[in-house]
């Protein structure tokens, strides 16, 4: 296809600049000290008993999250593709809720509750099952959503052709299961490594995990050969899980197109209604107490008002930080997911592997090797202005947005394009005219992602917004030691409802016709 | 009870899709050990009848009785797909990908509750059979297109079900191995004794290996018969102009 090269190798070079190249700096610069290449950050990771406990408590609570993340998730996720559902979207918009509000939120909700339960309680949220608790039920959206879509994904022959032989439990343990086995594990890694790199549930918490401690290292003792080595087993790890992942999941990037043929296993009205059960237990649980603490501790509308009066510098700044963050992502990772769609290059199988890696990067981490990049006599213009948060948030979210669009590009036929082109358009014509209207559902889902991602954004935040500006999240992180609980728990409405002020106005537009690739022909 | 003359049969079974009608009242009587097959244009509702029978669509109206027992009553299903012991080739032939050749016809012998060594003994006979016997640790997607099909055949047949249904089933393969199959499958189903019908669009295929034949269009059979009857006396102007084609042909 004749597309612009020097489009691609532009955008590409100009990503790898604000998002590989930090991340580089850093990990080599955990070799060096005054004297030259060492590896005694390295030695003192494995040697001090300090390190052991941060190590101990960094995995307990990925692994414990991932599988109770897992274990909430996979039913829900079953339930959704496998009933007879009115409205499936709405409950699929409301199940997904508690992703996409940022954990800490809910996290600030759940102490405020246990503060009126019980003393018991409200001494064990700080802990690690306390924060293992918080992120499961902020994380369950995850292996919800990629077995919903592995089980539509299969077949419904396969199971047909089991069900005329076998009852519906051998039909789902020896044919179903085991076809989504492989997404299911990459569900349970996904949430893996972002409980690895969480940074704002166990700082909350005050639970000593790698996240928090690169940023203690980093701001309180400023000290950045340890800040980083204290990254670099972060780092190995989640590149070790990251190409697990693009192991496991292969070229199938959640992919929401239903297979051919209605599912097979018809599961009874009974069934429909304890799903809908579960799934209402799982939004009063996730997104509705939470939700009913926050407000019943501010209590006046006129607290509210009077909060996101007094914020409304921050909350402007998050606005349009969020909306600028989420525009930008969506281009530059429309022309990589396409370059990703459309290469024959054998960089392809390394570009999942690098969109993964740094998404999941824990953000104190990407921070780190942000600050490194634009604390530089060079750079230094930019550094400390909006122009470094901007960009140090589009190297988190460009490979997101990159990612699940090179997944929609991948689901358009190449021959779309090649009609235009074979008639006498232009690639850009095609580019523009083909092939982004029929994609305006992706990238309006993938925009709403990181629109909401961004808004709720911590660590990059805090790491690298111009002295004396706030964003909302910000605001509402930090005066949390010094503030009446009523105006936190305003703070923490006022994100809440921006969000899902956002969430219902777009979302509703992006979930409740189909898809536009689904009116294709098979 | 007796011994039912007929192994399968449908009294008034209509079947709607949202306001299409795709069967519409239709009887049906196929008798034991024939190789009976439905012939329509795409789009006639002959899948849709199939997967009635086989329990996997539910019919609005009608009855249906199996080898003398009513699985369907009055739009009521009885018997679940899984009691029915029919045999399926599915149209896109639906082979299980993570299990291996043995695998798949493993699968279906133990949910009819067969010891091992039965088992294996009837998987050894089957593929022997379909000349398969040397895949059977192999898994289903490094087979040719032809060792697919006599997979998904195999499948059907290794339980020793009461009625195998085929659902178009040579339509993915290319012609010449169309007609070498076209001839084995009607050995197969002969010496495995099962009554069979068999759902195609395909002219020459349906006059070629049916016993007897119905022509279907619009949810109704047009016409039943033998493949001599219904080309000599075609009953309709549809039924006429549907076997233009293979009139000329095989004339």
């Amino acid at each position: 296809m004749h597309s612009p090269r020097w489009l691609f190798i532009v955008t590409g070079t100009f990503f790898l600049g604000i998002a590989v190249l930090p991340v580089c700096l850093m990990f080599l610069e955990s070799f060096q000290t005054a004297n030259g290449f060492t590896l005694a950050n390295y030695a003192s990771l494995l040697t001090s008993s300090r390190q052991q406990e941060l190590l101990w408590n960094s995995l307990v609570l990925a692994l414990a999250t991932a599988s109770f993340a897992t274990l909430l998730g996979a039913p829900l996720g079953f339930f959704l593709a496998k009933l007879r559902l009115p409205s499936r979207h709405r409950w699929r918009l409301l199940l997904v809720t508690p992703l996409l509000v940022p954990p800490y939120i809910l996290g600030i909700a759940w102490i405020f509750a246990g503060g009126q339960l019980a003393e018991g309680f409200a001494r064990w949220t700080f802990s690690l099952p306390g924060a293992v608790a918080m992120l499961s039920l902020s994380c369950f959206p995850i292996p919800m959503l990629v077995a919903e879509a592995a089980l539509s994904r299969v077949p419904a022959r396969l199971e047909e052709a089991a069900w005329l032989a076998a009852g519906w439990r051998r039909t789902l343990f020896s044919i179903t299961l085991p076809l989504v086995l492989p997404s299911l594990a990459s569900g349970f890694l996904l949430v893996f490594i972002l409980s690895l790199g969480d940074f704002s549930v166990p700082s909350l918490l005050r639970v000593r995990v790698f996240a928090t401690e690169v940023y203690t290292q980093f701001a309180a003792f400023f000290n950045f050969g340890a800040a980083t080595a204290a990254t670099a087993p972060l780092l190995l790890l989640i590149l070790v899980l990251s190409i697990s992942v693009r192991l496991l999941i292969g070229e199938k990037w959640i992919t929401t197109r239903r297979s051919p043929g209605a599912s097979a296993l018809l599961l009874s009205e009974a069934w429909t209604m304890a799903g809908m059960g579960l799934f209402s237990v799982m939004i009063l649980l996730s997104s509705v107490l939470p939700l009913l603490c926050l407000a019943m501790k501010v209590r006046h509308v006129e607290t509210l008002i009077r909060s996101a009066w007094s914020t409304r510098d921050s909350i402007a700044a998050s606005l349009v930080l969020s909306a600028a963050v989420s525009l930008l992502s969506v281009a530059m990772g429309l022309l990589l997911g396409y370059w990703r769609a459309r290469t024959k290059a054998r960089l392809k199988a390394l570009a999942d592997v690098l969109w993964i890696l740094l998404f999941t990067l824990p953000g104190t981490v990407l921070g780190i090797g942000l600050v490194r990049l634009w604390n530089q006599p060079l750079t230094n213009p930019l550094y400390g202005t909006w122009v470094t948060l901007l960009l140090g948030l589009l190297a988190r979210f460009v490979p997101i947005a990159a990612l699940l669009l090179a997944a929609g590009v991948r689901q358009m036929p190449a021959s779309l394009e090649e009609a235009a082109l074979v008639h006498g358009s232009s690639w850009w014509r095609s580019f523009i005219g083909i092939l982004v209207p029929s994609m305006k559902r992706s990238l309006l889902a993938v925009g709403l992602l990181v629109f909401l991602l961004a808004f709720g954004e911590l660590a990059i935040t805090i790491l690298l917004i111009p002295v004396g500006t706030s964003t909302l999240p910000l605001q509402t992180f930090t005066t949390i030691t010094n503030s009446p609980d009523e105006v936190m728990a305003a703070l923490c409405l006022l994100q809440v409802l921006v969000i899902l002020i956002t969430l219902f106005v777009i979302g509703r537009s992006v979930t409740k016709s189909r898809p536009q690739m689904d009116k294709l022909p098979a | 009870m007796e011994k039912s003359e007929h192994i399968l049969q449908l009294a008034g079974v209509s079947k709607s899709f949202g306001a299409r009608r795709v069967v519409d009242a239709l009887s049906l009587t196929v008798l034991p050990g024939e190789l009976f097959c439905i012939l329509g244009p795409s789009g006639c509702g002959k899948t849709t009848l199939l997967r009635m029978i086989a329990g996997l669509e539910t019919p609005d109206e009608g009855s249906i009785e199996l080898d003398g027992r009513l699985v369907v009553d009055q739009g009521k299903p009885r018997l679940t797909p899984q009691e029915r012991v029919i045999g399926f080739v599915f149209q896109d032939l639906a082979l299980w990908p993570h299990l291996t050749v043995g695998g798949n016809l493993d699968f279906v012998l133990r949910a009819r509750q067969i010891s091992r060594p039965s088992r294996q003994e009837q998987i050894r006979k089957v593929l022997n059979r379909v000349h398969l016997s040397e895949f059977e640790g192999a898994y289903p997607e490094t087979l040719s297109g032809g060792e697919q099909q006599r997979l998904a055949i195999a499948r059907a047949l290794v339980s020793n079900p009461l009625l195998v249904l085929l659902d178009e089933p040579l339509s993915s393969l290319d012609y010449r191995l169309r007609a070498q199959l076209q001839q084995e499958l009607v050995s197969w189903l002969r010496e495995f004794k099962v009554t069979a019908l068999i759902v195609t669009h395909d002219q020459n295929e349906a006059f070629a290996m049916a016993d007897r034949l119905a022509i279907m269009n619009s949810g109704r059979l047009v016409q039943v018969g033998t493949p001599e009857g219904v080309r000599q006396s075609p009953s309709d102007p549809f039924v006429r102009e549907f076997l233009m084609g293979v009139s000329q042909f095989s004339s």
